[in-house]
């Protein structure tokens, strides 16, 4: 059974979603990490669903951007931890007003 | 010619970008070697641009067109055309930046940071070099940036001293206003001329394709286009009202002083109006707004010039007079091209000159302070005889280059019957001379008000004195191969004049009964300057005008009014991540709707 470019991008929004209401919803760093890949890779599969050699050169970027990313996120879950000694992003308000 | 002018052309663009990436690795090793380094450079993007001139200013009738390939896959290239303008905007960029660089080898020893410094300069010189070559409008704007950034960094350049980080983010942030009109005149411009049929995005940013097909582009998106352009070039050219930044840009080495905020940067907006006159000369209402604009510049900055105490911050202001006068010329039309463009060159010979001579006083005297000098005559003698000749150059006393090129301005305005205009412009003529013999008198004649003896100033800083000194006795003879070069390549209105015709010519219009008047006045207003300054009026008018007429206030108050504006919504800052990410997905879906209801608009 072949799926339509609909039922692709209809995934893909699905996905965007999950990220976004795990962003929303989590006060756990290492969570709201883990939600914006799970955005990213939304992202990802829209590209792929849009078909074509451009856009597989686009998605092969993304992923070692992605990688770049979610490395960057982590490091700054670990310095949360050490600064904090806790993981909860509540914690970061020294420069709420 | 012994080298292809494409190889020139690319190691004139390229040379100053190498030497800014290689200053930092070069330190390294050596900090002498870095310094020459440096000096070499500026000296060998000097001579390409002046192995160029010849091929232009004479005898060829078509510009240097080259194109390189830059991103070919959205077919943008990086497309050069050099006209008579172009390259002697380059050769004062190249000529004046090698010199302040050999002057900065003394001037600035011992200083931190001095890597910097060097590699801000070359990026400056290049960036200078690039803007003027361009001919694509995105990437004139790009170089148009890159001296900008450089103007900021080298204005704070001493980054210990609190006011001179707070006078390059001022600048920065009074040229940006400018900057930004520009972009937005740029992009309406672009639309405009791409509502022709077969018009690519690349060939509609073309500057010479608008300029030949001016009729092809809307009147009314033209008309938008220009004044944003005059708002840019107002920001970048430092005219009123945002000529703030200028003075206070002197918190710079006075080697920046003269390179970037006399002779090069502050030329970009003159640059810019002369380059786009063909473009927007049908505009109604242009031109006459830059010669207003023009017009008031010069005569409140020669006010604020005469009665300012700080050396650097008299010349500040003479060059946004001066400045005042370029725009005021161009505001003239197709009359005000030559007279304008030729006194854009000899004011950059001349204030390039006086700066770096001030900076010589400075260096040894130790302060800026005019009323802290005097007596400095026979103290130092070359500086005083270079400076001398500067000084008269800027007053405009018969034979000296200021003369010719302002007379010329005189005499455009006079044929074309402005004026009233004339007679303001006339009025800041004689203001000029005024101020220029009050600082020479504060500095170089009246008595030693100074606690140490001063020294002449060491050969790395004088031999550049005597170059430009040269150059101000002399650059004005170039008149012939200027307006040859312009009328060969068809400039609108220019006519080809040689010397003795130009001599003969200058001296049978009454404008040059005007220029010298005005320079006599000057002088005797620099002798009854007590006699004002004593009575009631007088005082209450040099208050005002060392207040710099309360424009700083003014926009003081407009700053300090946005940051209670501002506050009123800081509890909207939660520092709450998930509440943000919230707003953002708010936003978008905004977007989205409002996409779907105006049926998405493309």
């Amino acid at each position: 059974m072949a799926m339509g470019i609909e039922s692709y991008l209809g995934f893909a929004v699905a996905i965007l979603f999950l990220g976004i209401y795990c962003i929303l919803t989590k006060k756990n760093v290492i969570k709201s990490a883990i939600g914006i890949s799970v955005m990213v890779k939304g992202g990802s599969l829209s590209f792929l669903a849009a078909g074509g050699p451009t856009a597989q050169v686009a998605v092969v970027l993304i992923i070692v951007i992605d990688a770049i990313v979610a490395a960057l996120l982590l490091s700054l879950a670990v310095n949360v931890y050490k600064q904090t000694g806790t993981l909860d992003i509540e914690a970061l308000r020294r420069l709420r007003w | 010619m012994i080298i292809d002018s494409g190889i020139l052309v690319l190691l004139a663009l390229a040379l100053p970008f190498i030497g800014t990436a290689l200053v930092p690795i070069i330190a390294k090793a050596s900090k002498t070697a870095r310094t020459y380094f440096a000096v070499i450079i500026g000296f060998l993007t000097a001579a390409m641009v002046l192995l160029l001139l010849p091929d232009i200013w004479m005898g060829s009738t078509k510009g240097l067109s080259y194109s390189f390939r830059w991103v070919p896959s959205i077919g943008l290239s990086f497309s050069v055309y050099i006209d008579p303008l172009a390259i002697m905007m380059a050769v004062i960029a190249g000529g004046i930046g090698s010199l302040v660089l050999l002057y900065s080898i003394k001037y600035m020893e011992g200083s931190t940071g001095l890597s910097r410094y060097y590699a801000l300069v070359l990026l400056f010189i290049g960036g200078m070099i690039g803007l003027v070559f361009v001919d694509n409008l995105l990437i004139l704007y790009l170089f148009w940036e890159v001296v900008g950034l450089c103007s900021y960094a080298l204005i704070g350049f001493y980054n210990t001293d609190p006011k001179a980080a707070k006078a390059g983010i001022k600048a920065l942030v009074t040229t940006r206003v400018g900057d930004v009109a520009f972009l937005v005149g740029i992009f309406v411009l672009v639309a405009g001329a791409m509502t022709a049929v077969g018009v690519g995005f690349m060939q509609a940013l073309s500057i010479r394709y608008l300029i030949h097909n001016t009729a092809s582009i809307p009147p009314n998106t033209l008309a938008i286009a220009g004044f944003c352009f005059i708002i840019g070039a107002i920001g970048k050219s430092a005219q009123v009202p945002l000529h703030v930044w200028l003075p206070d840009a002197m918190e710079a080495p006075t080697t920046i002083s003269a390179l970037i905020h006399a002779a090069t940067m502050v030329n970009a907006g003159v640059y810019l109006m002369a380059r786009s006159l063909p473009l927007f000369a049908t505009v109604d209402g242009w031109t006459t707004t830059l010669m207003w604009i023009g017009g008031i510049t010069a005569i409140l900055a020669a006010t604020m010039a005469i009665v300012e105490p700080d050396l650097k911050r008299v010349l500040a202001y003479s060059t946004v007079s001066q400045l005042g006068f370029m725009m005021f010329g161009i505001g003239l039309g197709f009359a005000g091209f030559v007279p304008a463009t030729f006194h854009l060159m000899s004011h950059a010979v001349f204030k390039a000159l006086l700066f770096l001579g001030a900076g010589a006083v400075i260096h040894t005297v130790g302060t800026r302070n005019m009323y802290q000098m005097g007596g400095l005559k026979s103290e130092m003698k070359l500086t005083y005889a270079t400076m001398l000749i500067g000084g008269l150059s800027l007053a405009g006393l018969i034979g000296f280059s200021g003369f010719w090129s302002k007379d010329m301005i005189l005499a455009a305005a006079f044929e074309t019957g402005n004026y009233l205009p004339l007679f303001v412009i006339s009025i800041t003529a004689i203001l000029t001379a005024a101020y220029t013999f009050r600082m020479l008198n504060l500095v170089f004649w009246g008595k030693s008000q100074r606690t140490k003896v001063a020294h002449e100033a060491p050969w790395h800083m004088t031999i550049p004195l005597i170059i430009l000194a040269v150059g101000s006795l002399i650059s004005w003879l170039s008149i012939g191969f200027l307006t040859r070069a312009y009328a060969a390549f068809g400039f609108n209105e220019v006519v080809a004049v040689t010397l003795i015709k130009f001599i003969t010519e200058t001296f049978s219009t009454p404008a040059v009964v005007i220029s010298i008047i005005a320079f006599l006045l000057g002088i005797g207003v620099f002798y009854i300057r007590k006699s004002y300054a004593s009575n009631s009026i007088g005082a209450k008018t040099i208050t005002m005008a060392r207040k710099g007429y309360g424009f700083d206030t003014f926009y003081g108050w407009i700053i300090s009014g946005l940051r209670k504006f501002a506050t009123k919504f800081q509890k909207t800052h939660t520092g709450d991540l998930n509440y943000n990410v919230a707003g953002m997905v708010l936003g978008v879906l905004l977007l989205i709707i409002l996409f779907v209801v105006l049926g998405g608009g493309f």
